[in-house]
């Protein structure tokens, strides 16, 4: 085993390399910033405990990508970690992390949305993090190759989807001139309760 | 390529965006508290193996629906003894902790006791060849015996869900059990939850309002602080812990959650969480919010651009 002072300081060392793209990997994903808080919080606990699984190098970041994808999807499921581990990032990040403004309109966004939550996190990984078929590979658990078919699917699945949007829209267009955003209906939730 | 560029603009925050609502402050913070928290003993592998022999296992033979049923209907109460009971006893009978079964491929592990020591789920999966590590955490009534977290390398390993069994917090179907490829090798950390001692904190909660849990049919966001407490009263509910909501998200005088009796009873409560048996902890504040509705189960949750 290797002593505390070294495990402190390669740690503090991925720590300071991959706090920020982590942080933008959460926040980009998560519901909100409590949500983030709590992701980032657990993701790097894990990378202390299971430090000697970190890869060196730049391999850190797709490993670290790899286990906030999971934590993020044991989120979803339900599991919330209160650790007071982010408390203090939670209150900064708040409980809002996106803008007033909507930049989920538009014909890209909509053609992104009605992908596969799989086909979504492929282009992200690609177009958010800019990642290589490699380090996507690290972040799914899976061989390279398999990541480049996986990810040709999607592209083209995006082209397609993007090619329909489009179009629909220039139909609507023309049919109506008025403005037509797309939104999503969601019960209030004082009604729900 | 163009789509990716397109996909790249459609990216809520940037990574610099991110890191500036961090302070630097706050940065260090996070790393200091993590590198103090216990730095785990080796992995609990073949030493332990050995201890296997003579334990009875759980056979295949058992029926897992039946068990699992068991398992979510809920109050382990009755058995909270065993625990210490067997720690210092011999070899001696036990049920099996978990259930094994096979579906094609796969082997399906649901947990059948949720107060069992820890050791004896290591070695049930160990007898199966598996180098899967069982914890349990303690989580609120409706999530005992649900899966609470998994970590394991790729995505061999699958959660098996049930429609309906409980309410999770983040909209998604009930997390019952797992579902192994036969042969898996690798080591990977399972958590599932189990009954909270008395005062003892949650580590994972179902929404308070769920079935099962002890808001479960109140309505309570919007109301004030008088008003939610005076039906808690009636069910014997207390809150302990109460965190701050500030209308422009900038919590900032009571970052670290208000003291109870800095709370006025004429603030609004925005959400409840279990906290721990017969408690709750509220997020208040002086302003009224418009509450969105919770994401409608089964719903894909977070597209990065859907609001």
């Amino acid at each position: 085993m290797e002593p505390l002072d070294e495990r402190r300081r390669r740690f503090a060392e991925i720590y300071a390399a991959c706090h920020d793209p982590v942080l933008g990997y959460v926040m980009r994903r998560a519901e909100n910033g409590h949500d983030a808080a709590d992701i980032l919080a657990e993701t790097f606990l894990i990378a202390w405990r299971r430090l000697d699984d970190v890869p060196a190098g730049g391999g850190a970041r797709p490993w670290l990508y790899g286990v906030a994808r999971r934590v993020l999807a044991n989120h979803r499921r339900g599991e919330r970690r209160r650790s007071a581990l982010g408390d203090r990032l939670r209150a900064e990040l708040g409980p809002v992390i996106r803008p007033a403004e909507d930049q989920g309109s538009g014909a890209v966004a909509e053609a992104f949305r009605g992908l596969s939550e799989d086909d979504r996190e492929l282009l992200s990984l690609v177009g958010w993090e800019g990642l290589d078929a490699g380090e996507i590979a690290t972040v799914l658990g899976c061989s390279r190759n398999a990541v480049r078919i996986r990810l040709h699917r999607a592209r083209k699945r995006f082209a397609r989807a993007l090619a329909d949007q489009e179009a629909r829209e220039a139909g609507e267009a023309r049919e109506t001139r008025a403005d037509t955003h797309h939104h999503r209906a969601r019960v209030a939730k004082g009604e729900h309760a | 390529m163009r789509h990716d560029e397109l996909i790249g603009r459609l990216a809520p925050v940037t990574d610099e965006e991110a890191a500036r609502r961090v302070s630097p402050g706050t940065r260090s913070d996070l790393a200091d508290r993590i590198m103090s928290t216990a730095v785990p003993e080796g992995r609990p592998a073949r030493r332990r193996r050995a201890l296997v022999i003579g334990l009875p296992l759980a056979g295949a033979a058992v029926a897992a629906s039946v068990v699992a049923a068991s398992v979510l209907s809920g109050s382990p109460a009755p058995r909270r003894q065993t625990p210490q009971t067997t720690r210092s006893g011999a070899p001696r009978v036990q049920l099996a902790a978990l259930t094994f079964s096979t579906q094609g491929r796969y082997l399906i592990v649901k947990v059948k006791d949720p107060l069992a020591d820890p050791a004896r789920y290591r070695k049930e999966f160990a007898a199966h060849g598996m180098n899967i590590d069982l914890r349990l955490v303690p989580v609120s009534p409706s999530i005992v015996g649900t899966v609470v977290m998994a970590e394991s390398e790729g995505d061999a390993i699958k959660v098996i869900s049930a429609r309906g069994r409980c309410r999770t917090g983040g909209g998604g179907d009930c997390p019952v059990g797992l579902k192994i490829p036969l042969g898996y090798k690798a080591h990977s950390m399972e958590v599932f939850g189990r009954a909270a001692r008395p005062g003892e904190q949650y580590s994972s909660t179902a929404p308070a309002d769920a079935p099962g849990e002890v808001m479960h049919g109140l309505t309570y966001r919007g109301r004030t602080v008088a008003e939610v407490l005076a039906m808690l009263k009636k069910r014997h509910v207390t809150v302990p812990q109460y965190r701050y909501v500030a209308a422009n998200g900038d919590n900032r005088p009571y970052r670290y959650g208000v003291p109870p009796a800095k709370v006025k009873p004429g603030w609004f409560v925005h959400d409840a969480d279990p906290w721990a048996q017969g408690q709750v902890m509220l997020w208040v504040g002086p302003t009224r919010q418009v509450h969105e509705g919770p994401p409608s189960p089964g719903a894909p949750v977070p597209t990065p651009t859907a609001r």
